[in-house]
């Protein structure tokens, strides 16, 4: 060392401490730099998560709740009763659940709930249809309309007048259109005279002074679709029957009220006050989505009577906006008014169980094994090699050894009743979790001090009594984290599950219990009804209730999260 | 070194209690320990100096099969304790564990009680056979290892949250809580103040009355203070070997005078 400082060392310069030299100026520089791009890549990914989260809260929250028509539910005895005397319960289950109880329960009594709210529905309809066919006359020039129309004895004989004016226009513009001038003009006069006489004065003499020749601008005025819209309009009302009075609401949950009324038929002649959930359609209109749409856009089976008469309960304070609990319980459905999370929530417990089960013992006794216990030879470290690679394995790849399975057993045939079961399902996820618990499993035994096993074996403890002893109580909360980062990757993971055939299974019924059967039934899994929701045909749905369930999904996974670090906090022990 | 000592220590030069015959060790190509010849005596401290990376700690745990833990390490040579081969296939490292304890070079408690800890050792050889009998020898071992007194109000607070002292008498009273008959000291002191030194001195000097006791140290005074004999390793081999006063008053190898008088090493 001496030696050098005396041949190569740099020739000692004189420099200020004060000032920084360019060497040190640049490397302050880097430091700059560095420390600016760290924080940025954390505010971009901060940037990300909320909007993210934003996202998935702005709707999954608001899709929680669910608009309700609060009526009063008639358990009509005509109906369900129609034979009088008493009530057998074999009779209600017998009844029809459409024309019985959609039509006889439902519907009616949603009829007189807007009754005895003082809605005339008839008149609340027609009055919205009359201010439609006056807009569609008033956008053509053709004011006065609201006049004219009030003058007509019924909004029948309005339409008819309109239409009839509609004919004499569509028959001047053809007239026109040909080569007989005379012709046209005594179309023209006719068309100008029906005008007139229907008190369109200024539209009348407007018609009257086109030229004969000029189809064209007849045509532009766009009197005729103007009239025909308008007469159709005012003919719309006498449609709304019972059936479009039914598809406001959502009487999917009649089965169960069918079934209520067989488990307790002295229920029938009563009242109930309840809340039954209101077409997805119209919770579109109600959340604003549907406001200003004209009849052409509406949903099939609705128009702007619709509209009206829900414009009046909410004015009758008829609809609440209340939680949707049966979110929780009900099974997964197409109709998002009654579809739920239940069975899925279940299912994913019950995989989760299967999972901890199987991963984490075959997980820790093979880490055990190859971190104490193996020799080191090429054969461990090929195995050694294997697992970390395991871990990369993208998951749809165990979903088609599932698959491959589940099918060579169905080819044995006792397969099938194996299919889309929470045990399969869990078992092709305990493969996938399994790397993830072995690498944090040897991670956690290799960071427990070597003096720890010296200390073990110095005093004649056998290394299976150091591991079990010592090594494993200390590596317990790193294990732990390891396995709870796995279950929680198992939980969201799709893929495979999509494979195996759970989301095709119906697990209509919530599951039995795990110890009774319960893991080899048809269940659902949460990531897997999250995948159907967003399929979903009803944008209300896709939108909303999908982001409900990943909501869920998150707050499970987060609950997952907070239990690993308080459950470290507590085994964690200092050395 | 008084008169009285000196007495002492030729009373008790009696029988060999460890006896190693041209012992090689190997990790993997390197040639750790060349041709190491011993005797360790019954009820004597034996001190085993040298420079850092001499083989000394390589010596010791050949004494109670530790390096078996360590897959490239063989052993060759014959080490016999009463007159029994340790290295014999039929020997259970376990068993001579048990017999054979280990104080290490940094205090190695386990994150448990300072009860189970001492406990721990008994318990898995069976030396209890029940509640009481564990709890006689857990004070029984504290107090040879001098720290009843210190801890017989907090023997259910963790080990590790004793001082390194502490912690170091603590690791000794484990290790002869399952009644051994050697005690290895792999520098039990090297991690501790001169006043923690002291005291685990003098606890050596007293354990001296029970066990035969081998202790690595690279403080030569320490080995002037607590041994009666003296082994002097440098490069793998046994330079010298022989009674502490001899070695530190007139030694035959050069090397050996190098070393003490601090020219080496």
């Amino acid at each position: 060392m001496s030696d050098a400082n005396l041949s190569g060392a740099a020739p000692i310069r004189k420099s200020s401490l004060l000032e920084q030299s360019a060497l040190v100026r640049k490397r302050h520089r880097t430091g700059t730099i560095l420390r600016w791009l760290g924080f940025s890549a954390i505010t971009l990914v901060l940037l990300f998560l909320a909007i993210l989260l934003w996202s998935i809260v702005s709707r999954g929250v608001p899709a929680l709740f669910q608009h309700q028509a609060q009526m009063e539910l008639y358990y009509d005895p005509a109906v369900l009763n129609p034979d009088g005397g008493d009530v057998s319960p074999e009779e209600i289950g017998s009844i029809n659940l459409r024309t019985g109880f959609e039509r006889g329960i439902f519907t009616s009594s949603l009829r007189r709930t807007l009754e005895n709210a003082g809605i005339d529905i008839e008149g609340t309809v027609s009055r919205r249809w009359t201010a439609e066919a006056v807009s569609a006359l008033d956008a053509a020039g053709l004011t006065g309309a609201s006049a004219i129309i009030a003058a007509a004895q019924t909004p029948a004989d309005a339409a008819k007048q309109l239409g009839q004016a509609g004919s004499a226009v569509r028959a001047a513009v053809a007239a026109m259109d040909g080569d007989d001038t005379n012709a046209a003009i005594t179309a023209r006069d006719a068309a100008a005279q029906t005008l007139n006489d229907l008190g369109f004065a200024e539209a009348a003499d407007r018609v009257a002074s086109i030229a004969p020749d000029d189809s064209a601008t007849l045509a532009d005025t766009g009197y005729q679709i103007a009239f025909t819209d308008a007469a159709g309009a005012l003919r719309q009302p006498a449609q709304f029957d019972d059936a479009a009075l039914s598809s406001i609401i959502f009487a999917k949950n009649r089965r169960d009220v069918r079934d209520r009324l067989v488990a307790n038929p002295e229920l029938v002649g009563t009242t109930e006050n309840t809340g039954v959930p209101i077409s997805i359609s119209i919770t579109r209109y109600l959340s604003g989505e549907l406001s200003g749409v004209g009849t052409a856009q509406m949903p099939p089976g609705f128009d702007i009577g619709h509209l009206a008469l829900v414009d009046a309960m909410v004015e009758a304070e008829l609809i609440s906006n209340s939680f949707r609990w049966h979110f929780f319980t009900n099974p997964y459905s197409q109709s998002g008014e009654i579809a739920g999370i239940g069975p899925a929530l279940m299912g994913s417990a019950y995989m989760m169980l299967v999972v901890l089960v199987f991963s984490l013992v075959f997980g820790v006794a093979a880490s055990i094994y190859l971190e104490e216990f193996a020799p080191k030879n090429r054969f461990t470290d090929f195995i050694e090699i294997n697992i970390a690679n395991l871990a990369a394995v993208p998951s749809i790849v165990f979903g088609i050894l599932g698959a491959a399975i589940l099918f060579t057993l169905m080819d044995l045939g006792f397969g099938s009743s194996i299919r889309g079961t929470a045990l399969l399902g869990g078992l092709v996820l305990s493969l996938m979790t399994l790397p993830t618990i072995v690498i944090a499993t040897r991670a956690a035994l290799k960071a427990v001090p070597p003096s720890i096993a010296d200390a073990a074996l110095g005093v004649g403890a056998s290394k299976v009594q150091m591991v079990f002893h010592h090594k494993l109580p200390l590596a317990a909360p790193g294990i732990l984290t390891g396995t709870i980062i796995g279950i929680a990757q198992a939980l969201g993971e799709t893929a495979p599950l999509l494979l195996i055939g759970l989301s095709v299974s119906t697990g209509a019924a919530l599951l039995s219990s795990p110890f009774s059967g319960g893991l080899l039934e048809q269940a659902q899994s949460m990531p897997t009804v999250v995948y159907l929701l967003a399929q979903n045909q009803d944008a209300p749905v896709r939108e909303g209730l999908a982001q409900s369930a990943i909501l869920v999904m998150l707050v499970l996974l987060f609950a997952l999260n907070i239990l690993a670090i308080i459950l470290r906090r507590k085994f964690e022990r200092r050395w | 070194m008084d008169d009285l000592r000196r007495i002492e220590r030729t009373t008790d030069m009696n029988d060999s209690k460890i006896s190693a015959k041209g012992v090689q060790v190997y990790y993997g190509d390197t040639h750790a320990i060349k041709d190491v010849s011993v005797e360790i005596g019954d009820k004597t401290v034996t001190a085993f100096i040298g420079p850092s990376g001499c083989g000394k700690s390589t010596f010791l745990r050949c004494l109670n099969r530790m390096n078996d833990t360590i897959d490239i390490c063989r052993v060759q040579g014959s080490i016999t304790m009463d007159d029994q081969d340790i290295y014999d296939p039929r020997v259970d490292p376990v068993q001579l564990r048990a017999k054979v304890g280990m104080v290490f070079q940094k205090p190695n408690p386990f994150p448990k009680s300072i009860y189970d800890n001492v406990a721990y050792g008994p318990k898995i050889h069976g030396l209890a056979r029940n509640k009481a009998d564990m709890d006689g020898i857990v004070e029984a071992s504290l107090r040879r290892a001098a720290l009843w007194n210190e801890v017989k109000d907090r023997l259910d607070s963790p080990g590790t949250g004793l001082s390194g002292g502490q912690q170091q008498r603590l690791c000794i009273a484990r290790a002869v809580a399952t009644a051994p008959e050697v005690l290895l000291m792999d520098e039990p002191c090297s991690a501790l103040d001169p006043i923690a030194t002291a005291q685990i001195e003098e606890l050596i000097d007293e354990l001296r009355q029970q066990f035969s006791v081998v202790i690595v140290t690279h403080s030569m005074q320490q080995a002037a203070r607590v041994s009666q004999k003296t082994a002097f390793f440098h490069m793998g081999h046994l330079v010298e070997f022989n009674d502490t006063d001899q070695i530190f008053t007139n030694p035959q190898d050069p090397r050996t005078e190098s070393y003490i008088t601090g020219r080496i090493g």
